[in-house]
């Protein structure tokens, strides 16, 4: 890798990361209030709006996880898998965003207390910060630093992620925002000249056609259907994002929220696109001998890009993938921060604590939140695996009671709410654990498959089907919840009474 | 060419003016507050 940055590449990188704290000094205010750090005072403007969306939610996951499935699968990485989250995403601009916004939550967690008390709001919030913890991002900065400088992965992941750190302590939503923005840029810049050049370099799709394998120009590729079906249905996590609700809260309106989420959507098509095509031009590229033919299916996306870039280019791009990772640790450490100290802390140990007090202990939350994301970044050797893990459990825990909050307009009660969370939250850790006590680990695939015949008819469950099972489950426990439970008023009213 | 190169290329165009036209409203967005901030 080395040999393809130069000094003065180095040089770009360095005085990116000295921008980045000088934000976060520049954003800082002493007398800040809880709404000013966490939401910006509600007042972010469209452009900060759109790039907080996108740079926030577009991790290294993406960057390698996507460029890796298209080196190895080919077109079922856009068409297979990508456009089913984007799908999402419409749904969340026209259907959620105008119900989020206008109710004037502050978190995730808040709706469930809401709606069904604070025992189902804990469980919320804890399901939300574990899902919030950097572990992937800070994982993947390390895999970088190794590539990029030829650190150890986990000085590498402990100096840049704590630059990330840093700010977003110093400045709140606001940093994070300012330095989203240029993060975006960077990114956006970067692949719209690396990609198309890399694409040239191999001689165009048509000589890429020559030199991968048939199936990877199948739009769904030879992935199995039901694991294809998986793989959507794990994007529904993206409508329960708890990053994704701060930023429509943190607008100024509904109809800004709507408006930067579309906007959004079409950005992240066309970056999805984008690294699709770079990730199998890339292994076109070591087909053709343009690249060592040890490159792994992780890293070819960044080698390949790199190569294709000039000098000076190379230092941007190579930035605008460090961003890519410290813009999601800033925003998710930002939200897990919150998940300890406006949904935990608050309503369980002190309820009457002031705006100050909650800023302060939204910042130790920032610190504990980091901490915890950096030790399990270390303890998995796949990562990936953990992020499916981490995907399945927030859906299968907050999913059904957070829509059924937000959408159905029947009585709901406390126990609804708590059944549901609690028996989608078993039903998944039975599911996961149980699979590999009993099922067989698939190397090929990285996951426990539990094969079995009735009859003459085989059956395969794959530890990626959980969601099949532990949806269903978190419905029917909000269905009895609610027959059997009392609703918030009925409850107040036999308090009154009594 | 093929549809797939014409399709990447558009892609780049769409993404990479999204982000200069993001960086270049956001600068003048801040400009403009820094200017009001400083005259108040």
């Amino acid at each position: 890798m080395g040999s393809y940055v130069a000094n003065i590449d180095y040089l770009i990188i360095f005085l990116y990361l000295v921008m980045l704290v000088s934000i976060g000094i520049y954003s800082y205010r002493r007398d800040s209030s809880y709404e000013e750090f966490m939401l910006a005072g509600r007042g972010m403007t469209t452009p900060m709006l759109i790039s907080t969306m996108v740079s926030t939610y577009y991790g290294l996951d993406i960057l390698f996880g996507s460029s890796e499935m298209a080196f190895n699968d080919g077109l079922m990485a856009f068409f297979g898998y990508a456009l089913s989250t984007l799908i999402f995403y419409l749904f969340i601009a026209f259907v959620m965003a105008d119900k989020l916004r206008t109710a004037n939550f502050i978190s995730l967690p808040e709706i469930l207390e809401k709606a069904y008390g604070r025992k189902t709001s804990s469980i919320g919030a804890i399901s939300s910060m574990v899902y919030c913890l950097p572990t992937t991002s800070l994982f993947a900065l390390g895999r970088v630093s190794e590539f990029v400088f030829g650190i150890d992965a986990h000085y590498g992941a402990f100096i840049l992620g704590g630059i990330a750190l840093a700010y977003t302590l110093l400045g709140g939503l606001k940093a994070v925002a300012i330095t989203d923005t240029i993060q975006f840029s960077l990114m956006c810049i970067t692949v719209a000249v690396g990609v198309p050049l890399l694409v040239s370099e191999v001689g165009g799709f048509a000589a890429i056609k020559e030199s991968v394998p048939t199936g990877h120009f199948n739009l769904l590729g030879t992935v199995p259907p039901w694991l294809l079906f998986a793989y959507a249905s794990s994007s529904l996590a993206v409508l329960i994002d708890p990053s994704l609700y701060q930023r429509i809260f943190a607008a100024r309106s509904a109809r800004q929220a709507r408006n930067a989420i579309l906007t959004s959507t079409a950005i992240w098509t066309t970056f999805d696109w984008l690294v699709v095509a770079g990730g199998i031009a890339a292994l076109a590229a070591v087909s053709t001998g343009i690249l060592a033919s040890d490159v792994h299916p992780n890293d070819a996306f960044l080698i390949a890009v790199t190569y294709a870039l000039p000098i000076g280019l190379s230092g941007i791009f190579l930035a605008g993938v460090l961003a890519t990772a410290m813009s999601t640790i800033d925003g998710y450490t930002l939200v897990a921060g919150s998940n300890i100290s406006y949904d935990m802390y608050r309503p369980l140990i002190k309820p009457e604590a002031t705006d100050a007090e909650l800023v302060k202990a939204t910042k130790i939350g920032i610190v504990i939140a980091w901490t915890l994301g950096y030790i399990v970044a270390f303890q998995f050797d796949r990562i990936m695996a953990l992020l499916i893990f981490v995907t399945t459990v927030i859906t299968s825990t907050v999913f059904v009671p957070v829509l059924m909050a937000l959408f159905y307009r029947g009585r709901k009660t406390a126990a609804a709410g708590l059944i549901s969370c609690t028996a989608g939250l078993i039903s998944v850790l039975t599911f996961y654990i149980g699979l590999a006590q009993i099922g067989d680990y698939n190397e090929v695939w990285g996951t426990y498959i539990l094969t079995f015949s009735i009859g003459e008819y085989s059956f395969s469950i794959w530890q990626e089907y959980a969601l099949f099972f532990c949806l269903p489950i978190s419905l029917i426990g909000f269905f009895i919840g609610n027959y059997f439970g009392e609703s918030q008023n009925e409850q107040f009213q036999n308090k009154e009474a009594s | 060419m093929t549809g797939w190169d014409f399709f990447t290329y558009l892609c780049a165009i769409f993404l990479g003016s999204s982000g200069v036209i993001l960086l270049s409203v956001f600068l003048r967005d801040s400009f403009r507050s820094k200017q009001k901030e400083s005259s108040e």
